[in-house]
């Protein structure tokens, strides 16, 4: 389903949708990326795997 | 992959309306209110979407409880880890260049999800969609601020905030209409 609708939007994206930035944009934050991303995979994680756990 | 039809026709009938209410105006930005709300519907829509398949997809797939949770999880996951990442790659490099990549990660991993043969093939191409629709995410509203100005800005703010619930809501019922289409197999989301 996602197919179709997907084509149909990058078909209008690549005619019909202006380019944008801004300048003087600042660099992205790659160690807060990285740590926020493991942070946030662990505490799934943990979840997670608790389930298998009986004491809870 | 199987019933198109629900989906397509609702997100065409909303385009349909957002273009006939403004006849008079240029064209452009209209067409990227409706690519970034094609967008918006799309990922949203994947976060609920799964949760009514998940029984068709542990009978398809042999998957586990964790499997499934990690099939949910994982699109979510990489949707708010990269969600702020996206965001100023996209002030760096350009929005219109973002959300494309953006939308094509998503729709190739969408189809990649749909042929999954094993429960891990699923839960990576779920991880790869969150990618592309935290880029689409990220990328949709200031695409939207620098399109509009003044009145129109709300209105289009207004449409992108109905997508945006429509979607979630929209979500378990079209994937109760997907996998009741084809017992067992019609996963794909």
């Amino acid at each position: 389903m996602n197919g179709p609708v997907g084509a149909v939007a990058i078909v209008i994206t690549v005619l019909r949708v202006a380019e944008s930035r801004q300048s003087g944009a600042a660099r992205p934050d790659w160690p807060g990326f990285v740590l926020f991303s493991l942070g946030l995979a662990s505490l799934v994680y943990g979840l997670i795997e608790s389930n298998r756990a009986r004491d809870w | 992959m199987t019933d198109h039809s629900p989906a397509e026709s609702g997100v065409s009938q909303a385009a349909v309306e957002e273009l006939a209410g403004a006849p008079a105006r240029r064209g452009n930005k209209w067409w990227t209110l409706v690519a970034v709300c094609l967008g918006i519907f799309m990922l949203l829509l994947d976060i609920t979407i799964v949760t009514v398949a998940l029984p068709a997809i542990q009978r398809g797939l042999g998957s586990s409880f964790a499997d499934l949770q990690w099939i949910v999880d994982a699109y979510a996951l990489t949707l708010a880890a990269f969600l702020l990442t996206a965001g100023s790659l996209s002030d760096m490099y350009g929005r219109r260049r973002l959300f494309l990549i953006g939308l094509v990660v998503f729709t190739g991993a969408s189809l990649l999800c749909g042929f999954a043969t094993s429960t891990l093939m699923l839960q990576v191409s779920r991880a790869v969609q969150g990618v592309g629709g935290a880029i689409m995410f990220a990328v949709s509203l200031a695409l939207l601020a620098d399109a509009f100005r003044g009145k129109d800005r709300g209105v289009a703010f207004g449409i992108w905030g109905a997508i945006t619930g429509i979607a979630v809501a929209v979500g378990p019922l079209l994937g109760g209409v997907l996998t009741s289409g084809s017992p067992g197999g019609g996963f794909s989301s």
